[in-house]
């Protein structure tokens, strides 16, 4: 549910409705800080029915937005009310994502289905996918995937998630990926943008796809960008020895993650955590992320140096050096928009790595 | 969003029990909780606990595991994952263990306690069948988390243990408040006045074992007024002084001293003075607000009895002042409460 309420307050022009009890509501409102509404679902109205509630406030919220897309929670998505003939005639969107159907990926992807974008293949323009605003790097990784775009001669296009929710009617017919859990939209895919290897792949094969699309000027700034990141290191490594690392989150961004930190810094990586991940066996690097007691028995066991993570992972390794890599992300101020993927957020993944360390150190 | 028109005779803008309930399981110092519904249910408590515990970065994560309830659960039954989850809570060998139930759980109709009771007694479990907001609101959820611990206690009860000081009791400890562990040491600082000391906090921080000294209480001191029910049904003998809330204010600071005097059969004169000393020291560190025009909310007491003795002028053209709600507790309240205030004059 909290997957797709966050994909769909990322569009303008359609308001959304969480189905639900306040306390469905408050978490995806206290994350995303937005105008979010909610039928505050009672227990008569489970039991005896929600039509009138749930027309009463989706006609409510369509003062305010020219479409409404409705979000089940669980208790809904169990009793099957006809929402659809209860709303009928309205201009709402339904969207069935009750928690117990998987986790916020899985919503992200149903809200994205139920917004049916159509696909135009004279378009001419390239999509961004895989931002949710869930993703503490979700607005450094659209700014970012839109620069480069540009600069490779590129109109950036439909968002999965964000912008104007008209703009679906006219998808563009690839994408590049910015995080691939909350990949969702359709058409093709010319890949993702993690790491330099990455974005040089992703758009020569858009280049291939589209003579217009000029992969130069992204190359240059791709070999920039692992010369400076090399320098960094350099001095760091010639006063340090290289970190033995712990990187736990979405399961593409800890691999991208991995080859940048042990191509600079030598690093030994000694756990990969992927959240959606199948359970790792002990003799093995890589371990399910979703299991807090898991999680700490590695940490434990691997005794990293640096760990990227969430707050969690942060709490559980008081003494490394520590990287905010996915959510939740708590406790400190976090005001410009910083990436992940493409080159900048090579750039800053090398840098936050090497403050942290360093800062360490210091410590 | 606006509220319903409709008549309805259970609250709807509330929040979730299992946050209520959650807040008290998992303040128990070796507890592990286990809820009963989907992993999002526990992802996004888990969440929001953090968020408490950020400014003690020495306090432990609080134990807890969700038996993860997906589609299938939903269709077939949920009973063989709490099953599953319990077996996994016992092997990791807690103090207790806790059963929370989402309205997941309700929807579908499984028997919360008829899987607890399978569970080997050497781990006492508490049973909490909130249901989400089935069960009501936040605060419903709270207090039957103090009542299902209640119980536990007085099954943990060793009446052959008597204590040998009088056991002050603090109950329900607003565990997501920031200032929840502030609190509690200025009461300690209180009753340190009268050689007494916090006996029990029921259940914050608390050891399971330590549970069973609340039968054996000599008093109970409330968070809040609000807790009567609570305390009325806690298992303490009949007669058992109580405290309706933390102090809030200067007088009921030191008022607070002569009513644990009293309940305790104490002589608090000496304690009172040496508060009122304690206060004037800190009111004189502030000396320099006085005469400061400032607008504060009307009709409260201990508001004004702070302005009175600050030589503050009250008026509505004056400083906002900001007052935390809930409201500071004891003389250190007040004097983290000052030192805004001059931050903002």
């Amino acid at each position: 549910m909290v997957g797709a309420v966050a994909c769909l307050s990322a569009y303008t022009g359609i308001g959304v409705v969480v189905h639900g009890s306040s306390g469905c509501w408050f978490y995806p409102s206290s994350l995303l800080k937005t105008d979010l509404g909610c039928t505050d679902l009672s227990a008569e109205e489970a039991v005896m029915g929600s039509g009138e509630r749930v027309r009463a406030v989706v006609e409510s919220a369509l003062a305010r937005h020219p479409r409404v897309a409705v979000v089940n929670t669980c208790v809904p998505g169990i009793v099957g009310e006809d929402l659809a003939g209860l709303l009928d005639g309205l201009p709402v969107t339904l969207v069935d994502a009750p928690g117990f159907l998987g986790d916020a990926s899985v919503g992200h992807t149903a809200a994205v289905a139920a917004l049916r974008p159509v696909v135009d293949p004279d378009a001419g323009t390239v999509g961004i996918d895989g931002l949710s605003p869930l993703d503490p790097f979700f607005r450094g990784d659209l700014h970012e995937c839109e620069r480069l775009l540009r600069l490779a001669g590129a109109v950036p296009g439909t968002r999965y998630a964000g912008g104007p929710v008209e703009s679906l009617g006219r998808a563009s017919p690839v994408s590049v990926v910015a995080n691939p859990v909350y990949a969702a939209g359709p058409g093709e895919r010319a890949g993702d943008l993690l790491g330099l290897e990455a974005v040089r792949a992703t758009f020569a094969r858009l280049a291939d796809r589209d003579p217009r699309i000029d992969p130069g000027p992204v190359e240059e700034e791709c070999r920039e960008a692992d010369m400076r990141c090399r320098r960094a290191c350099e001095r760091y490594l010639a006063r340090h020895d290289p970190p033995r690392a712990a990187i736990l989150g979405d399961g593409d961004r800890v691999r991208a993650a991995a080859r940048t930190l042990v191509r600079y810094l030598d690093a030994d990586v000694v756990l990969l955590g992927d959240r959606a991940g199948t359970p790792g066996s002990p003799g093995e690097r890589w371990w399910r992320a979703g299991d807090l007691g898991l999680v700490q028995e590695a940490l434990q066991a691997t005794s990293p140096d640096l760990v990227l993570g969430s707050s969690f992972e942060e709490r559980l390794s008081p003494g490394a050096a520590f990287v905010p890599f996915a959510p939740p992300v708590r406790g400190r101020p976090r005001l410009a928009s910083v990436p992940l993927a493409g080159v900048e957020g090579t750039l800053a993944l090398v840098e936050a790595v090497l403050l942290a360390c360093t800062g360490r150190r210091k410590a | 969003m606006p509220s319903s028109p409709s008549p309805l005779t259970t609250p709807r803008s509330d929040g979730c029990t299992l946050a209520g309930a959650l807040s008290v399981a998992a303040a128990v110092a070796d507890g592990l909780t286990v809820i009963h519904g989907p992993a999002g249910c526990a992802h996004h408590h888990v969440s929001l606990l953090l968020t408490t515990l950020l400014d003690r970065p020495e306090s432990r994560m609080p134990c807890l595991l969700s038996d993860d309830l997906g589609e299938e659960e939903v269709i077939f039954g949920g009973e063989a994952a709490l099953a599953r989850a319990l077996d996994e809570a016992v092997a990791r060998s807690p103090g207790s263990i806790a059963v929370l139930s989402t309205c997941v759980a309700e929807a579908i109709g499984d028997d919360c306690r008829a899987v607890a009771s399978r569970v080997p007694g050497t781990i006492p479990v508490v049973v909490i069948p909130v249901g989400g907001f089935f069960g009501g609101g936040f605060l419903e959820g709270e207090r039957a988390a103090l009542h299902a611990y209640g119980r536990l206690a007085s099954r943990l009860f060793d009446p052959g243990r008597g204590d040998d000081e009088p056991v002050v009791v603090l109950v329900g400890e607003k565990n997501l408040e920031f200032e929840a562990d502030a609190h509690a040491d200025e009461l300690g600082r209180l009753l340190g006045h009268l050689d007494q000391a916090v006996g029990l906090r029921f259940v914050r921080e608390a050891p399971t074992a330590a549970l069973g000294r609340l039968p054996g209480a000599d008093l109970l001191v409330l968070r809040e007024p609000a807790l009567g029910p609570v305390a009325d049904r806690l298992p303490v003998l009949p007669g058992t002084p109580r405290i309706d809330a933390f102090p809030v204010g200067l007088s009921a600071t030191v008022g607070f001293l002569s009513a644990v005097g009293a309940a305790l059969g104490l002589d608090a004169d000496a304690a009172c003075e040496a508060e009122l000393d304690h206060q004037e020291t800190v009111l004189a560190r502030f000396a320099g607000l006085a005469g400061s025009r400032v607008r504060l909310p009307a009709g409260n007491r201990w508001l004004a009895e702070l302005a009175e003795a600050l030589g503050l002028v009250v008026d509505p053209a004056g400083v906002p002042l900001p007052v935390p709600d809930p409201a500071p507790v004891g003389t250190a309240g007040i004097a983290r409460l000052l030192s805004r205030w001059r931050r903002a004059l």
